[in-house]
């Protein structure tokens, strides 16, 4: 494995040398990617807040994002934490906008905030109309996703790929890797009702015109017989196709949530959160083989070896 | 919260440069729109000596009387309530559930009235 770490202060290129592991970890939605790692002082180092951090392994682009954190104590070692620039999106702010997709809605956002913008996947769904006071632009966006999830039934990622903002539909974001008993030192998978399941989907539109709660409902008799009832109840604000809505939701909600974690396996650079991979496990009542969402991952490169922590979802088994 | 009307046909009313509130985000109440009520009334107007008549009668020469008199003004009656926005007023705001539209409930300033007062 070939690291290279490169920080840039103000201008000047510093390739400082590692010392224990560096750590890259990314969320699917709301948080912003990850690089710890820790260097040597030896007083020619020259680091500061904000500035611009490249990881590459192998030639291949990681990571590259700024310096937010430093922290060091009497051995000289400094940890030094770096975010891409979705830590950007932590910021706060109003927008009112209408009649736009969540992609021109990002576009927009990048261009105020002045954030790097590589391929935005059209996402294809009109949002009539919004208003979003005070939100950080994380929940301004992620609620624009949500909306497009709820009506197009697609679901997309948002995440920087190497300096540039990136919006990929989960579909397109399959990694070809097999996950088994053997890829790691042990699995912890659960299958539950207990998250975000639901059976029935109430949805209520306050008509504003008729002064009436206009209510549309959809359910699964068969999974309310088996799991009872578990409701989904959502109020919307503005008038959309209330029941292609109901039918969106039950869609995506009338599973079981399946959750796997997997602790040092063996590292892929390709998987980052967002992504998909194909596990197989021979569990004690069924066979899993299916795709799994990754919804956090942590990869750790250390000096000879390179491991992976992975938190995956999936649903579609019954 | 707080906004100022930008302008009232069509209805558009800033909280702040990046909040410009437009018809499809605003409910208007009866205390910010012009409408129509109809109210009952039942009174005498003034003892008034405004005609203050004085008039020739034929074969009676020129006669002056006391043209004091009164009214009655009674039922029920409708009248336009002008409490409609003009540019410039300040207004309360009031978010609604789910955030995305906002009740103008009140003007904050006094009216501006033009109709004639005696």
């Amino acid at each position: 494995m070939m690291y290279e770490l490169i920080i840039n202060h103000n201008g000047s290129i510093q390739q400082p040398i590692l010392l224990d592991d560096v750590v890259w970890s990314t969320e699917r939605k709301g948080q912003p990617g990850k690089l710890t790692f820790s260097v040597y002082n030896d007083g020619l180092l020259k680091v500061d807040e904000g500035n611009p951090v490249s990881f590459k392994v192998d030639g291949k682009n990681v990571f590259y994002g700024f310096v937010f954190k430093r922290s060091w104590n009497k051995d000289k070692i400094i940890n030094i934490t770096a975010y891409d620039q979705l830590r950007y999106l932590k910021n706060k702010d109003t927008y009112i906008y209408k009649n736009k997709t969540a992609t021109e809605l990002i576009r927009m956002i990048a261009d105020d905030f002045r954030l790097n913008v590589g391929v935005l996947e059209d996402t294809g769904y009109k949002i009539e109309k919004r208003v979003e006071d005070g939100e950080t632009l994380f929940d301004i966006i992620l609620n624009a996703l949500d909306l497009t999830l709820e009506n197009k039934k697609k679901l997309y990622v948002l995440y920087d790929d190497f300096g540039k903002l990136t919006l990929k539909d989960i579909e397109t974001m399959r990694v070809n890797l097999l996950i088994d008993e053997n890829s790691g030192e042990n699995y912890d998978f659960s299958s539950s009702i207990d998250g975000s399941t639901y059976n029935q989907i109430k949805v209520v539109y306050e008509n504003e015109s008729t002064g009436k709660r206009e209510i549309y409902i959809t359910k699964d008799s068969s999974n309310i017989n088996r799991w009872g009832l578990l409701q989904y109840f959502e109020t919307i604000d503005e008038k959309v196709n209330g029941r292609a809505m109901v039918d969106a939701l039950i869609e995506l909600y009338n599973k079981k949530e399946n959750n796997l974690t997997l602790n040092n396996i063996v590292g892929d650079i390709r998987v980052r959160a967002g992504t998909s991979v194909l596990v197989q496990l021979d569990l004690v009542d069924f066979k899993l083989q299916h795709w799994m969402l990754v919804e956090k991952a942590s990869h750790k490169f250390k000096k000879d070896e390179y491991f992976m922590d992975l938190q995956l979802r999936g649903g579609g088994l019954n | 919260m707080f906004g100022t009307v930008e302008s009232n046909t069509p209805i558009k009313i800033i909280v702040d440069q990046k909040l410009v509130l437009t018809e499809e985000y605003l409910i208007l109440t009866k205390n910010v729109t012009d409408h129509w009520v109809d109210i009952e009334v039942n009174h005498y107007t003034v003892n008034d000596a405004f005609l203050n008549t004085t008039h020739a009668h034929p074969d009676a020469g020129v006669n002056s009387f006391d043209s004091h008199h009164k009214h009655q003004y009674q039922g029920r009656k409708k009248i336009m309530i002008y409490n409609g926005l003009l540019p410039g007023e300040k207004v309360i705001l009031i978010r609604l559930q789910g955030g995305q539209k906002y009740i103008v409930l009140d003007r904050i300033n006094n009216h501006t009235v033009t109709g004639e007062w005696v």
